[in-house]
């Protein structure tokens, strides 16, 4: 077990990270060139732009808004807030817990399947420690591996002694967690999105406004919540992309972090589900189809091939979707199997075989039983058909997201915002995702860890920051904007056209300077010129508002980010760099608000975590990006 | 079309509040649940999974939007 103690040891081993935290100049420059010549573009532009009228404009008063108050929000109730809610409850906080959705309901939690805890009795520690990096391409960091395996034993009990491992998915959440919840006294503010953080006048994040977007029996109202801190367990995102039921999730965490100054680190990786050319946006037939076939690899499985072994082919797996592929060039591109012959083993499950039999396999009961593939999908089920795009826009689960340096939860910079699972950029998976159950294990965990140290800091706060009643109405004001814009934008048309813009392969997933380049000049006019003229019709067009706002956010930051990495590694590919380049690049990219541009950083990675040195640049890089070995051979200084 | 139809309804809410997207809402004069916002369904079945009385009808089609009007 981790105790508090481990978690100061290693804040304090951390100041021996070395840590490089830089604006490079060309980039300034490069961003401060566009805005100047953005400028008079857009005001032509802006002229000649289209409206459609907004027909259920209306005013709204934001005068009687109910506060809520507490001494803890978390935002979001899977994995990480629910852990982290009944943690800071056993430590006498107050807790008032929001949710988008309904508790259990909303984000991914609902699909989680797999368990992953680590049994000294059974795996190695270093063992796992060195599959891990090569797995993840030597990015991932150590230490949140460290503790993920000093704690994973503890969630698998308790989830064990809550009776989650006696229900179905998306019953673990919505019955087992919310009767802990509401045993412990937690309250629960639900259907409601939240928009911005509010802060005092030294920048402490004290508080969070939203709104209740279910109009039908009613208008919308105000939420407004005061706390001493807040704890973002709000999870990844995707663009809406057709294929993974993630349309709920939408960045919103990243984007109220990054709104308040926060870091937001690993946005250059990728997730690289696919989906079925059979019925592409259908998730749920695309999962039980997959379930129903050889080796598939996807959320719902059978059991005796999910053995909880780290191996090293785990990622391998999953990396046959992305770009390392000699063949198809992207997710979804593999060739059919020759008819009449099955599909190889993956080797991922032919690496866990070592293990099936000696640990915890996936309990039976929490397989959800998805029936095998759909009428009509055809023999070759599955594999012959897989289309790329699933999870466009969405990054590594558990490395993108708040940056954290000292495995405390806290937000670098800003005081009192603390985030745990998807929401934490803790790069315990590097640049690309390695394998089942550490997504809903890694945010149980970090969950508790976040809230014991927000714990600490609420109980250190002598009293409630203050924030002026002129703030909450500017953050209101914001909030119901869209509702009484007469003529604009709808937010459906920004997301499909957000959509055209980002879900192609040949942007976030072969990536190329030029192309990057063009998609984020549309994604910076959409944010710029096209927000400020948002309509909503209605609450529910409200929350799409907001929604594509933050995808917006998110996909510059992607696009910059993936602008700024220079080199090739996992899920990041860029055609122009096309292999790793350790000496410059073993780093993590930050980006941070910087006036109405964004602010990239490098924290360079402790030289104890690069490979191997002993070793060739293959032997720690097995995996080949296509034009890899032309590139070396012209770049000497690489080391084939 | 994803969400296609609700039919038999019991009024318990399950659906609303196992839509991540809110597609359903309720109907305050009928006490039924009804699908408002059907384009955007994503078709997780968690709403058919959640219905006690097996209510709700889905069906695997949808395209994403093209992008071939303004506004």
């Amino acid at each position: 077990m981790t105790d508090e103690k481990d978690i100061n040891d290693n804040r304090n081993d951390n100041k021996s990270v070395n840590q490089n935290e830089s604006a490079p100049e060309k980039i300034k420059e490069g961003v401060t060139r566009r805005d100047v010549l953005r400028a008079g573009a857009y005001t032509a532009a802006a002229l000649a732009a289209p409206f459609i009228v907004n027909t259920g404009a209306r005013v709204e008063a934001s005068a009687s808004e109910p506060v809520h108050k507490a001494d803890l929000i978390v935002i979001g109730s899977g994995f990480a807030g629910t852990f982290a809610a009944l943690e800071a409850r056993k430590q006498g906080l107050s807790v008032v817990m929001v949710d988008k959705g309904v508790v259990g309901w909303s984000g991914m939690s609902p699909w989680a399947s797999d368990s992953r805890p680590f049994d000294p009795d059974i795996y190695d520690r270093e063992e796992w420690q060195q599959n891990m990096a090569m797995n993840t391409e030597y990015v991932n960091d150590r230490k949140w591996l460290d503790i993920f395996m000093d704690e994973s034993l503890d969630i698998f009990n308790t989830l064990h002694e809550m009776g989650a491992h006696n229900t179905r998915p998306f019953e673990r959440g919505s019955v087992v967690f919310r009767q802990e919840l509401e045993d412990a006294g937690v309250s629960l503010v639900e259907r409601t999105m939240i928009t911005s953080l509010l802060q005092d006048d030294s920048g402490k994040v004290c508080g969070a406004v939203g709104f209740t977007y279910d109009d039908t029996a009613e208008p919308s109202k105000a939420v407004v919540l005061r706390a001493d801190a807040v704890l973002l367990c709000t999870g990844a995102g995707s663009y809406k992309s057709p294929g993974f039921p993630i349309w709920g999730q939408t960045f919103d965490g990243d984007a109220l972090a990054f709104n308040v100054g926060a870091k937001i680190v690993g946005k250059e990786y990728n997730d690289t589900h696919p989906t079925f050319a059979f019925a592409p946006a259908a998730a749920y037939e695309g999962w039980r189809w997959a379930q129903s076939v050889k080796g598939a690899y996807v959320m719902v499985g059978p059991p005796d091939k999910l053995d909880g072994g780290l191996t090293l082919g785990n990622a391998l797996g999953v990396y046959q979707n992305g770009v390392n592929r000699q063949l198809g060039m992207g997710p979804g591109g593999e060739p059919p199997p020759p008819k009449g012959e099955e599909r190889p083993e993956s080797p991922m499950v032919k690496d866990n075989r070592k293990y099936l039999g000696k640990g915890y396999l996936t309990q039976p009961d929490l397989i959800l039983d998805l029936g095998g593939p759909p009428e009509g999908a055809g023999e070759d089920a599955g594999f012959g058909h897989r289309v790329g795009g699933a999870t466009a826009g969405m990054g590594v689960h558990k490395s993108e997201g708040v940056f954290c340096s000292d495995y405390s939860g806290a937000a670098d910079g800003v005081e009192g915002l603390y985030a745990a699972g998807d929401a934490l950029g803790s790069m315990l998976c590097g640049s690309l995702y390695p394998g089942r159950g550490f997504s809903s294990y890694g945010s149980a965990i970090q969950g508790r860890i976040a809230a014991r140290n927000a714990v600490k800091y609420v109980k250190s706060v002598a009293t409630r920051p203050k924030i002026s009643q002129q703030q909450i109405e500017a953050k209101l004001a914001e909030m119901w904007a869209p509702r009484n814009v007469e003529q604009g934008y709808s937010p459906e048309w920004i997301t499909a056209t957000l959509q055209n813009t980002m879900t192609p392969i040949h942007i976030l997933y072969i990536k190329e300077p030029r192309r990057l380049d063009g998609a984020l000049a549309s994604i910076e006019f959409l944010r710029t010129q096209c927000i400020p003229k948002m309509i909503a019709r209605d609450g529910h067009e409200l929350r799409m508002a907001h929604e594509v706002k933050s995808m917006l956010l998110n996909a510059e930051m992607k696009l910059r980010s993936g602008l700024f990495r220079e080199e090739s590694r996992g899920t990041h590919f860029r055609e122009d760099f096309p292999a790793r380049n350790d000496n410059e690049w073993h780093c993590w990219v930050t980006v941070q608000k910087q006036k109405d541009g964004m602010l990239m950083g490098k924290h360079m990675l402790p030289e104890s975590w690069k490979p191997d040195k002993s070793k060739t640049y293959r032997e720690n890089y097995p995996r080949e990006f296509p034009g890899e070995i032309d590139f070396l051979t012209n770049n000497p200084q690489f080391t084939l | 079309m994803p969400i296609e139809k609700i039919h038999g309804c019991i009024g318990c809410e399950k659906c609303v509040q196992a839509c991540p997207t809110d597609v359903i809402r309720m109907n305050p004069e009928s006490g039924q649940a009804f699908i408002a916002y059907q384009q955007d369904c994503q078709i997780c079945h968690l709403c058919r999974l959640s219905c006690p009385v097996d209510a709700i009808t889905l069906t695997p089609d949808k395209a994403m939007l093209p992008t071939t009007s303004w506004g």
